[in-house]
């Protein structure tokens, strides 16, 4: 092939530029620590590194989600142990006042007792985390019970199941409905108190019959609330493993190795180097003018 | 030899016939380095020979008068000038779709933390945390400030993508004027051409001139060219004739109802539609690419807001009424269009985040909006919104590929053309070098013989008669 003066500045100039390039492109590696820049660098690896980071925030906000409920069922479970000790107290007061020996004002005392556990009772069933009544079903910001002057409780709240989602089609039940576990023991501690006042043994006996079956209630919903929790908790666990191999996977999709690129970056400097000299040597190459005197 | 009159001739004639060697060969070192030049030569040639006189005892026929220049040879392939102009068209296509779609994803960054599909994991996020304590001012707070960006983003695409599109118009604008004067630069070579080989002259700069137009014009727009017998070059472009002879047909270009420019052939008023080089780059991008970016976009917007707004009604809001509207989408023409969050936002308590009435601890509804993630509403029922967007961002992603690698073989292509030409063409000062102290040395030869002649009239003239004295 004949070889024109021009034809070898052009390669020289093109071979520098395709040095260049890659000089760049390994730079911005290094610098990134990114394998891709943009999509078109490798449009399937794209595709699934997008897919991976959405699918980390997802299982991020799950994460979120099982962490916001297990600190509402822990509310709620040292709620619901107060009101287990409540209740077996007016157990333990009932079954007093029942034994024989006791006299009218033992039993008022009793009676005393019984009426200021109601209170407490009440009280923890206003229990409230972070701002929100946990009892309340749906209306969080309504004081759920009210003691009325009759001794009556209402409840204001309504039977609102708070589901959550905690996984892409797994949701559980965070709220105890306070009425339906707490309004038998409201009632039987009143009867408890009123058959104390009358002195009645008959009408104590039937009131502890009411109490206890008030106070299996009540234990009923903490271990509702301890198996949901636990069930939250091993979500939570189980996410968390996830969140660990979703990063990993997603590192090794997008980010570079340090090593790799090190490496190939200082060899691709030593071939620009090379080219730099061999273009310069081609550039300036002599003809026979130079020799001609 | 008929004289010594007649040598000095013959000398002399050899001598400029050097001269013009050389003269040559300064205008191809001249030219060693400029673009679409191509080598010439003086081809030398014996001059004419004359007969001797048939008196006298010397008689020997015809003599030869010297050298004289018999043309000046242009070095010229023209099956590769055709494959380079073919070429060209297709790389200066690529080159442009590469630099623009190029440009697209870097300014969208889609794989960046500032991309769409973020934003869009921000919004369903927001939902889900929402949906965890839903009587928080806060969260609401938040839910409108990543809803807001999402719809911002989105609009911010639409918008980049619109003036891409008019910023196509300009440079269509500009390609067609060039267009319109390389056709009648090259319909006035045509006429010089041809009135040069007219009268046995070789135009090889003129040549050289219209070759360089011609490949402009291949990156321009592709075209065919044929060189006629004599010497003019016929000239098509999306099979109208752009030049013939010493004609050329113009372009003129109008506006359509969305303010895009098309062209169309002044003369007959047919449309012209480039099939190659950078115009059909330059249409391609505005009339496909981009649109297709646009569709997709709207797509996503559209049905966003049909979905979210559809559940969002479903709901009750922190007050205990039905949920409003809560994205509003509106478009104008085509390809415009807007998403924003409806106005009864501006107070985030009219989040519709409870599934019943009056419900504050209620988040069930800004469950099912999160789950909205999950669920398959796009591309009928094939894909979630961040799938389908993904694909989309995947799917440009590969155009820019496909144009990036298209864009670099038809160059690595063109270039090796480039180099079979200029291996035959192009200037070679080694070997201008020895041709000139050849034709240098060829010169000087006759000057001394021109020396001979004129010692040999001395002895003729000065010498003669003289016997004796």
């Amino acid at each position: 092939m004949r070889v024109t003066h021009r034809m070898m500045t052009e390669n020289a100039i093109q071979n520098m530029e395709d040095s260049l390039q890659r000089l760049y492109t390994l730079q911005q590696k290094a610098s990134t620590m990114k394998n891709i820049q943009r999509a078109s660098d490798d449009p399937s690896t794209a595709s699934t590194v997008l897919t991976l980071r959405s699918t980390v925030e997802i299982n991020k906000s799950y994460i979120s989600t099982t962490q916001l409920s297990d600190d509402w069922m822990s509310a709620t479970n040292t709620a619901l142990e107060q009101m287990l000790d409540v209740a077996k107290r007016a157990v333990q007061l009932a079954q007093t006042g029942m034994a024989d020996t006791q006299g009218a004002d033992e039993r008022q005392a009793l009676a005393d007792e019984m009426g200021s556990l109601l209170q407490q009772a009440v009280d923890i069933g206003n229990t409230s985390h972070l701002g929100n009544y946990i009892f309340a079903g749906f209306s969080t910001t309504t004081i759920p019970f009210t003691l009325n002057s009759d001794s009556s409780v209402t409840y204001n709240g309504d039977t609102g199941v708070m589901l959550r989602q905690i996984g892409p089609s797994q949701t559980i039940s965070q709220n105890i409905i306070g009425n339906t576990y707490f309004s038998d023991l409201f009632e039987n501690i009143v009867i408890a108190r009123d058959a104390l006042n009358s002195n009645d043994s008959e009408a104590i006996q039937n009131a502890l019959g009411g109490l206890e079956s008030a106070l299996e209630l009540v234990n009923q919903s903490v271990t509702l609330n301890g198996t949901r929790q636990r069930q939250v908790k091993l979500t939570q666990e189980r996410l968390e493993n996830t969140q660990t191999d979703l990063d990993a996977l997603l590192s090794e999709k997008e980010d570079v190795s340090m090593i790799e690129v090190a490496a190939l970056l200082s060899n691709q400097e030593t071939v620009y180097q090379a080219v730099l000299e061999v273009s310069n040597r081609a550039i300036s190459a002599l003809s026979l003018f130079d020799m001609l005197s | 030899m008929g004289n010594l009159f007649g040598s000095i001739q013959n000398a002399v004639s050899s001598m400029l016939s050097y001269q013009q060697v050389i003269e040559v060969i300064e205008h191809n070192v001249a030219n060693a380095s400029t673009k679409g030049y191509r080598r010439q030569e003086a081809i030398l040639t014996p001059g004419v020979p004359t007969s001797t006189a048939r008196a006298g005892g010397n008689y020997v026929g015809q003599m030869g008068t010297g050298v004289r220049v018999d043309y000046i040879r242009q070095y010229n392939l023209a099956f590769i000038d055709a494959q380079i102009r073919s070429q060209l068209a297709e790389s200066s296509k690529w080159e442009l779709s590469s630099n623009i779609l190029s440009q697209i994803e870097a300014t969208f960054d889609e794989t960046g933390d500032d991309g769409l599909i973020p934003k869009l994991d921000a919004f369903w996020a927001g939902w889900q945390s929402l949906a965890d304590d839903p009587a928080n001012m806060s969260l609401r707070i938040n839910l409108v400030q990543v809803s807001a960006d999402l719809a911002d983003a989105i609009n911010n695409r639409v918008d980049t993508l619109n003036s891409i599109r008019q910023d196509q118009n300009n440079a269509i604008l500009q390609s067609v004027d060039e267009i319109n004067s390389i056709a009648t630069q090259v319909a006035k070579l045509n006429t010089e051409i041809t009135k040069a080989i007219g009268v046995n002259e070789s135009p090889n700069d003129l040549i050289d001139e219209r070759d360089r137009l011609l490949e402009q014009l291949a990156e321009l727009t592709g075209g065919t060219v044929n060189i006629q017998e004599n010497g003019e070059a016929l000239v098509t472009i999306g099979g109208h004739a752009l030049v013939v002879g010493s004609n050329a047909f113009e372009l003129t270009t109008t506006r359509d109802s969305n303010n895009l420019v098309q062209i169309s052939w002044e003369a007959d008023g047919r449309d012209f539609i480039p099939n190659s080089g950078k115009l059909a780059g330059l249409f391609e991008v505005r009339d496909v690419t981009v649109p297709e970016q646009l569709t997709g976009l709207k797509e996503l917007a559209e049905t966003l807001t049909e979905e979210i707004n559809e559940q969002h009604a479903e709901g009750y809001d922190l007050n205990g009424n039905e949920g409003d509207e809560f994205f509003v989408f509106s478009t104008s023409g085509d390809y415009y269009f807007n998403l924003k969050l409806s106005d009864n936002l501006d107070d985030p308590a009219h989040i519709a985040a409870a599934s019943s009435e009056d419900s504050p601890g209620d988040g069930n509804n800004a469950t099912i909006m999160a789950q909205l993630r999950e669920a398959l509403l796009m591309n009928g029922g094939a894909s979630t919104f961040n799938s389908y967007y993904n694909s989309q961002i995947t799917a440009f992603g590969l155009k820019v590929k496909e144009a990036n690698t298209k864009s670099s073989d038809s160059s690595v292509v063109l270039s090796s053309l480039t180099e079979m030409r200029d291996s035959e063409s192009g200037v070679s000062l080694d070997e201008e070098a020895g041709n000139l102290v050849s034709a240098q040395k060829s010169y000087q030869a006759c000057a001394r013989v021109l020396t001979a002649i004129d010692e040999m009239l001395e002895v003729l003239i000065n010498g003669t008669g003289l016997v004796g004295r």
